[in-house]
């Protein structure tokens, strides 16, 4: 039994002449938390609008479950596989939280009682009961993203897909948001596009993309470790690998968290 | 119609069921153009104020919203004055002559304003985007038999709502930005202010382009347009109430419609 | 020149007679500071920036700015506008015109200011913020995000502001345009304009302040140095500080020795100067 959620097999994807995706070939397994970062112009934001179906491959193909994605196909998989973009003021279309929330499930044609269950329950898992009844416009951007999630999360869905869900945030807003997605990375399998290096240090794998292919695949001990990567690629060396190189016997008295690097 | 904002509040206005409201709008609207009498006109503008008053709708919060159309009334008023030349005339001032039976149609037609835009800021103020959307839907849905897209134009009717007050403040902040660089409406000239607008209305195109590229990214994303069959999550039950709104309106209409026969 | 560029005494200022977004706000900014002003959502510092450059303006207290006393009668703000320069949240959204260069001269332009003055302030801005012709020949849209942000910064500074006021500059930019964008700044300040910053956090700007400011419900809480800030760290609500300073505090070796943790470099420091020789027992 193949512990393969997503599979992309020789995708490619070109807009307006110009090759974006060349060749990309990747695997994702269940229940794992994916970085996958890249310069801007790398190709990651279209990867990650073909692999949530939002976009058809120019050849190659996008198996979710071993089952392809097509035009056909994606009204049966939406569920499964969400996204949440990076722009928190335009993704909550309702003008109450609670109707946002609700979107969703409407168009999948729940029964109201299910409806009602889901909604309350997603609510409860964020913690945003008590924005139920607001107009979006009076959140914060970071109670926008959370609510995004929420219009999402009432899926359920199996792959969650987040494309530099952060970065237009202030940084207090940064950590309250990247610790809800920590609590789910139990029960979902999350692909995070993200230029941030802290959130990247909390992944199990990380994919780099530039110039349209997938040109680094590794542990993010083994990137973080590496000074001429981080060059090349723009990343910031996180505090706590600072300190690691500086002091590798000490990590544990120092407090430094650099996750399990046997994984 | 009034663009007067949702009010969060729980006055009699606000529980009725928005269908109901939205019907009751409509026929204002005709019975505002058929009614001929002041008195009749009278009668009912009454009967509103008064609701408004009985309802917790609060006669403040209603003067607010009709607070910007003030100008529109004078304009009507000034227009109907001078153009409308019927009757003996009462009184000159120069070349302006007001005539008593353009003066009375003068005040028919702002009697007339007066309680369709009150109809109208009642509705939008005692009913949220989301059941006014809902309340267009159901009343429209008969035209769905002439292949009419009542659900999609509702939903754009949703859209609009929700962003249009974004676009107020997007505007606003681009003002301000464009004031620190020395570009400020109050220095031009009258003519220069339209070029003003102008071009503060292209970074606001750009951002409603991407924005409506974005919304149509996180529709997509939470499965619109798959199934033809959606539910809906807001139930809408007939109460009490709003059989004696049924009631007490059916009477007012009569009434007024007694007054304009006499 | 004016040693004070800006000085605020008990100024007061609501929104349509709502609550007070500033209270009782004094404040004085010499020539020459970089200073970090920190506040969350309605502490009062969006409301105090737009004082900044008189698009606010209030008579309930005095504000003077560079020597001119503002109030709610105040005209002709042109040259307030020119010499206290303010670039907000995303400017890049802001940016209208043809070509780069037409969106950098347009406040020059509001300004009538001398052609050859505008020369020149061109030149020396293509060395300090990398553009060249080429770049100034486009539409800015054609512009990567960070290249967007430094064309709207120079845009403002091109009109030769004595202070520049920055709101969240670094808001939405990744590292490398981060760095970037904060030794456009450095360099900035040391050429002898003062810098205000607004923000939410420190995180990244720390190692640049000389002076923190902090709002709280439109009050000023504190107004000091690093060192102090640092001293009264317990008194305050210190989400804002960055992560390397909390982790001294987290090794209990910050009190005491404030002075060491100034920038990342230093705590760095600090650290192996503390657990370098040390063995693991």
């Amino acid at each position: 039994m193949s512990n393969k959620i997503l599979e992309v097999k020789n995708l490619d994807f070109s807009y307006k002449d110009k090759k974006i995706l060349n060749n990309i070939n990747l695997d994702f397994k269940k229940g794992k938390f994916i970085g996958i970062t890249g310069k801007n112009g790398s190709g990651k934001s279209t990867f990650a609008k073909l692999i949530a179906g939002l976009e058809r491959p120019h050849s190659g193909g996008v198996f979710f479950e071993s089952k392809e994605i097509t035009e056909e196909s994606i009204h049966d998989i939406r569920p499964y596989i969400s996204m949440v973009f990076q722009n928190p003021n335009n993704q909550i279309i309702a003008s109450k939280v609670i109707d946002d929330l609700a979107f969703g499930l409407e168009n999948l044609g729940l029964s109201r009682p299910k409806m009602i269950e889901r909604i309350y329950e997603t609510s409860r898992k964020l913690g945003i009961e008590h924005l139920l009844n607001k107009n979006p416009e009076e959140l914060s951007g970071g109670q926008k993203q959370i609510v995004a999630i929420g219009g999402i999360l009432v899926f359920n869905p199996k792959i969650i897909i987040l494309d530099e869900i952060t970065s237009m945030l202030d940084l207090h807003s940064k950590k309250k948001v990247f610790d809800l997605i920590k609590t789910l990375k139990n029960e979902h399998t999350i692909i995070m596009i993200s230029h941030d290096s802290k959130e990247l240090a909390h992944t199990d794998r990380v994919i780099i993309f530039n110039k349209g292919k997938v040109e680094e695949d590794l542990k993010p001990f083994d990137l973080f470790t590496n000074n001429s990567l981080l060059d090349k690629y723009d990343l910031e060396k996180p505090f706590d690998y600072k300190l690691f190189e500086k002091f590798p016997e000490q990590c544990e008295r120092l407090g430094v968290c650099i996750g399990n690097k046997n994984r | 119609m009034v663009i007067g904002r949702y009010l969060e509040a729980s006055s009699f206005y606000h529980k009725l069921h928005p269908l109901l409201k939205i019907s009751l709008f409509f026929i204002n609207t005709i019975f505002a153009i058929t009614v001929n009498s002041l008195n009749s006109y009278l009668f009912f503008s009454g009967c509103v104020l008064i609701s408004i008053i009985i309802s917790g709708l609060g006669l403040k919060n209603y003067l607010k919203a009709m607070k910007p159309l003030i100008i529109i009334f004078i304009w009507t008023l000034a227009f109907q004055l001078l153009f409308n030349k019927e009757g003996k005339l009462i009184f000159e001032f120069f070349f302006l002559k007001f005539y008593d039976k353009s003066l009375i149609s003068a005040i028919l037609v702002l009697f007339r304003m007066l309680i369709l835009i009150s109809s109208g800021t009642i509705l939008t103020l005692s009913t949220s985007p989301t059941e006014l959307t809902h309340a267009f839907e159901d009343f429209f849905s008969p035209l769905k038999y002439f292949k009419v897209p009542v659900e999609t134009i509702s939903l754009i009717l949703s859209i609009a709502l929700r962003f249009i007050p974004v676009f107020f403040d997007e505007l606003e902040r681009i003002e301000i930005a464009q004031k620190s660089k020395g570009y400020d409406i109050d220095d031009l000239k009258f003519f220069e202010k339209f070029k003003y607008y102008g071009l503060l209305f292209i970074p606001l195109l750009l951002s409603a382009v991407k924005k409506s590229e974005d919304i149509a990214s996180a529709m997509e994303i939470k499965a619109y347009g798959i199934n033809r069959k959606t539910t809906r999550f807001r139930e809408y039950k007939f109460e009490k109430h709003d059989f004696l709104m049924m009631i007490s309106y059916f009477f007012i209409i009569l009434a007024t419609l007694l007054i304009n026969q006499i | 020149m004016f040693v004070l560029e800006i000085k605020i005494d008990k100024l007061n200022f609501s929104y349509n007679n709502s609550q007070n977004a500033l209270e009782n706000m004094d404040l004085e900014i010499k020539k020459g500071e970089f200073i970090g002003v920190i506040g969350n959502t309605g502490s009062g510092k969006s409301t105090l920036l737009k004082h900044f450059n008189a698009i606010l303006k209030s008579s309930n207290g005095t504000v003077n700015i560079l020597g001119r006393l503002i109030n709610d009668k105040s005209k002709n703000l042109k040259e307030i506008r020119k010499a206290v320069g303010v670039v907000f949240q995303f400017p890049e959204e802001q940016l209208f015109s043809e070509t780069v260069r037409e969106d950098i001269l347009f406040g020059p332009v509001n300004f009538s200011l001398e052609k050859d003055e505008i020369n020149d302030s061109l030149e020396k801005l293509k060395k300090i913020f990398n553009l060249d012709d080429e770049i100034l020949n486009k539409n800015s849209t054609e512009l990567s995000g960070g290249e967007q942000r430094r064309v709207s910064i120079a845009s403002v500074m091109v009109s030769n502001p004595s202070i520049l006021v920055l709101d969240e500059p670094t808001i939405g930019l990744d590292y490398k345009n981060r760095c970037k964008l904060l030794n456009l700044l450095k360099e900035i300040n040391n050429s002898g304009i003062t810098i205000i910053l607004v923000s939410h956090d420190l995180h990244s700007v720390w190692h640049l302040l000389k002076r923190v400011i902090i709002l709280e419900k439109g009050k000023k809480i504190f107004d000091g140095d690093k060192i102090s800030l640092l001293k009264n760290r317990k008194n305050l609500d210190t989400y804002f500080l960055p992560d390397y300073v909390e982790k001294l505090e987290e090794l209990e070796i910050l009190e005491g020795n404030e002075e060491k943790a100034l920038s990342q470099e230093a705590c760095l420091s600090y650290i192996q100067e503390v657990f370098g020789g040390d063995k693991l027992d």
